[in-house]
């Protein structure tokens, strides 16, 4: 596998990940209805809606981990279904909504499975780098021998991030990372994702929060009901009548200070 | 200590273990002497002793601990749940019940290979079914739940089929078969119970890394490169071989699956594809030392192995449910 692009900034023309006409349903109700998304490399992408328009889904959908019934996901051109899950493994960074771990790992343990995707190559140099890396980026390099449960959840979040990042893949796909966080772990984990971002990876991102997704993504991707709804730029997608039509409220986008004001919820939804 | 101390004197207890478990016997034996005439093949009491009725028990009680310990682990590990085991799930008890209907009814004369191939059959139905019973909501009651009623069924069954089959010994049978022994074994069980545990043993280690990745739930584990489904696959058979081979030989031994990963977590850091291998060794000092005691205790009769083990484990399984009593409320 190369990882061109993982380094060298790229221009946001080339195509990382895309969805052609995906659907996927479950006991005969659909979840989501012919989605047509790019992820691009370099960008990140926004994808928001009210709960359960379908983000999450949509997310495991790209991952790879939620088959798809109808259509599919390319990476590179390639379907997903046409790589070894190794390849996808390598490729595609998936962070769940709400990780768990099921035994009392420590921090460093939890990040060194990030890089589980490389176990048939053995290259212990390599994985010891990342894994440190990961770490040092997160900056949670002092807490690394210590058991994951001790932590908050700030600080849980950003365990799972470096074991994200520790992937070093071309895609990461975040799942509602900043929800449950404070303001300031909010911002040091959009950051982070931000700067992988800007080194050429290309990540979607599932956001609650408007004012976070105005400000870090360049385009948003609007879902409502299992269909796209619209996808642009944030001055674009966060108009007055696309937030009433979509979430039922009335709210204001300053595209200047990149901030939404929201006066409170339409009476008639 | 150190972890890593800790792991050489576990693999140093195992040859310790399985010397003292040959010098135990209701008669005195001179080690030596037997070991020289075995050596020299002069066929006296002491070396028939030793390698005839002393050195398969021995290799037993090391195989089936290690059989069981290593299901343990692999089931603690798939089920994300340290309360599972081959017998708390049923298992050992449903494979048990199947080699009863295979060695009584007269079908183990159709091949050697019938009675484990049942056992294993039988351990790997229990798996599927528990499996399935939990299937939609795998929270710590509901596998327990699903253990009692699967290992009620299969332990009533096999006293059912024990008391229809043409034998005079049928209580003794059932008490073999539901606590577990490895006394009155022959080199020919070893042999029988040998390559099976081998090959499950193998399927499990092959698993090893998706057990690891399942500490992060099922959908991260299928995004670092796992099918959930195959490794399953692996699984399952890997545990039906382990235990089944087990039962096979000895009966469904209690507790050891439970307690020995249990007690080793701390040396594996909690990683589940360490506690595999550690469990090896673990299950194997633990079978070893249950017979040490039950060859050692006084009375008339020799107790069956397993009622040593229940009677460690039981206390400490009421231990564990204790702590993770949250859980249930």
């Amino acid at each position: 596998m190369t990882v061109a692009g993982m380094n060298t900034p790229s221009p946001n023309s080339a195509s990382l990940l895309k969805a052609q006409a995906l659907g996927v349903h479950t006991d005969g109700k659909a979840l989501l209805t012919d989605i047509n998304v790019e992820l691009h490399a370099g960008e990140l992408l926004g994808v928001i809606g009210p709960n359960g328009a379908g983000k999450s889904t949509l997310l495991k959908a790209l991952a790879g981990i939620q088959s798809a019934h109808t259509g599919s996901v390319l990476l590179q051109g390639t379907a997903l279904t046409d790589l070894s899950a190794g390849q996808r493994a390598r490729a595609l960074a998936w962070l769940e909504q709400r990780p768990q771990l099921h035994w009392p790992l420590t921090v460093r343990q939890v990040v060194a499975l990030g890089r589980l995707p490389y176990r048939q190559r053995r290259d212990q140099a390599s994985d010891s780098t990342a894994i440190e890396a990961a770490l040092t980026l997160t900056g949670i390099l002092p807490l690394q021998q210590r058991l994951f449960p001790t932590l908050s959840e700030g600080e849980k979040l950003l365990v799972n991030l470096a074991r994200v990042l520790a992937i070093e893949s071309r895609v990461i796909l975040a799942d509602e990372p900043t929800s449950a966080l404070d303001p300031l772990h909010q911002l040091q984990i959009m950051e982070l994702l931000q700067a992988r971002a800007n080194a050429g990876a290309g990540v979607a991102v599932v956001l609650h929060d408007l004012n976070l997704a105005a400000r870090y993504c360049q385009r948003l991707l609007l879902l409502h009901q299992g269909k796209v709804i619209a996808c642009g730029t944030p001055a674009a997608i966060l108009t007055p009548a696309l937030l009433a039509r979509v979430y039922g409220i009335a709210a204001s986008y300053d595209a200047g200070t990149r901030t939404i004001l929201i006066k409170g919820k339409l009476h008639s939804c | 200590m150190k972890p890593k101390s800790l792991i050489v004197l576990l693999l140093l207890a195992v040859p310790l273990l399985f010397l003292l478990d040959l010098h135990s016997g209701p008669t005195g034996l001179d080690m030596w002497a037997a070991l020289r005439d075995a050596v020299q093949g002069t066929g006296s009491i002491d070396a028939i002793i030793l390698l005839e009725l002393r050195l398969p028990r021995a290799l037993l009680a090391a195989l089936v601990g290690a059989a069981l310990g290593i299901s343990g682990a692999a089931l603690q590990g798939l089920l994300r749940n340290p309360l599972a085991s081959p017998d708390i799930l049923g298992i050992s008890q449903s494979s048990a019940l199947c080699a009863v209907i295979v060695l009584y009814f007269g079908l183990s004369q159709w091949g050697w290979y019938l009675l484990p191939l049942a056992a294993i059959v039988g351990a790997g139905l229990a798996v599927l079914l528990m499996l399935a019973l939990t299937w939609r909501y795998r929270g710590i009651h509901t596998i327990i739940l699903a253990g009692i009623a699967i290992s009620a069924l299969a332990s009533s069954f096999t006293a059912l089929a024990l008391n229809f089959a043409p034998n005079p010994y049928a209580l003794q049978e059932i008490y073999y078969w539901m606590l577990g022994s490895v006394a009155n074994r022959s080199m020919s069980d070893v042999w029988l119970a040998l390559p099976f545990m081998l090959v499950g043993s193998m399927l499990l280690l092959s698993a090893r890394h998706f057990l690891d990745a399942l500490s992060l739930g099922e959908d991260t584990a299928s995004s670092l490169g796992f099918s959930v489904g195959t490794q399953t696959r692996l699984l399952i058979p890997g545990v039906a071989c382990c235990v089944g081979a087990a039962v096979a030989v000895s009966g469904s031994i209690g507790f050891v699956g439970l307690m020995v990963p249990h007690l080793l977590r701390p040396l594996a850091q909690s990683q589940p594809g360490r506690l595999l291998w550690l469990s090896l060794p673990g299950g194997a000092c633990a079978v070893l030392l249950a017979d040490i005691i039950v060859q050692n205790l006084p009375g008339q009769q020799e107790l069956q192995l397993g009622v040593i083990t229940a009677a460690l484990g039981g206390p400490f399984f009421l231990y564990l449910l204790f702590k993770q009593r949250q859980y249930f409320l």
